[in-house]
């Protein structure tokens, strides 16, 4: 166990991190979903992120880190757009193979986990509080 | 430790204590499970200290109590995680009562003790 004053803030801290960097993710995605470049190029590729665990010294858990990003299919989607400024020879352009509704439901959980990330912080802010009382009592 | 200045520093406040240090070990485990919801191949961590609480309090020493931390035998979802939400998030709100109530007892005690000071 982690003896530093307020750890579990620390705890809900990374969490809250790991899921906003995931939203940021999905932004990007979204942001970039109808990106279009030349097929000697790759597409735009969806941005995944890696989270793996803190795990502390006597095997508890300390929390969730960003351990990297990974990136989807550079070949994405080609399509047929022969007026395009982009399209190559034979009228193909590349388009990001994203899922837009793939983006919505990661949002939903990305979202969902940083307010339960934030109920945390607020439970141990709430316990901290009664803790710094000991020996004010009446 | 056991023969210290019996007033100020009893068993009971002792455990009290250790209680205190288990449930603040569980705090962090629970933060750390809903900080890992998603995260692939994670098990919810679990805190145990009563029933060594219970053993060293019988035993006239609560300075003994052991907090132990354990994984979770839960079935797991595809991604291998098997972090309940709701569970965890009941389990917060029911251990800063605990906490509370922990608190308020020692405040109990030192009440006491600042009774039979000042008078």
């Amino acid at each position: 166990m982690m003896s530093q004053v307020f750890s579990t803030f620390a705890v809900a801290r990374s969490g809250m991190g790991v899921y906003k960097t995931w939203l940021d993710a999905v932004a990007d995605n979204v942001a970039n979903i109808d990106d279009v470049s030349a097929t000697s190029g790759p597409a735009f590729q969806e941005r995944f992120v890696a989270v793996q665990p803190i795990i502390d010294a006597d095997g508890g858990g300390g929390g969730a880190m960003v351990a990297g990003a990974q990136f989807g299919d550079p070949n994405g989607r080609v399509t047929y757009e022969p007026n395009h400024p982009l399209a190559d020879a034979n009228g193909l352009v590349r388009r990001p193979n994203i899922d837009l509704g793939d983006q919505m439901v990661y949002m939903q959980l990305a979202q969902r986990g940083y307010q339960a990330n934030l109920a945390s912080f607020d439970k141990a802010k709430e316990a901290y509080e009664a803790a710094i009382s000991i020996g004010h009592g009446s | 430790m056991s023969g210290s200045i019996g007033g100020i520093s009893d068993n009971v406040t002792k455990a009290l204590h250790m209680a205190l240090n288990g449930l603040d070990a569980r705090q962090r485990a629970i933060s750390s499970n809903l900080a890992n919801i998603e995260t692939p191949g994670y098990h919810a961590r679990e805190v145990n200290f009563e029933d060594s609480l219970r053993d060293a309090f019988a035993d006239g020493d609560p300075t003994q109590t052991l907090t132990t931390t354990s994984q979770s035998l839960a079935a797991t979802r595809l991604n291998g995680n098997n972090v309940n939400i709701d569970f965890e998030v009941l389990n917060s709100s029911e251990n800063v009562l605990r906490q509370k109530l922990v608190v308020q007892a020692l405040n109990n005690k030192y009440s006491l003790l600042r009774t039979a000071i000042t008078g």
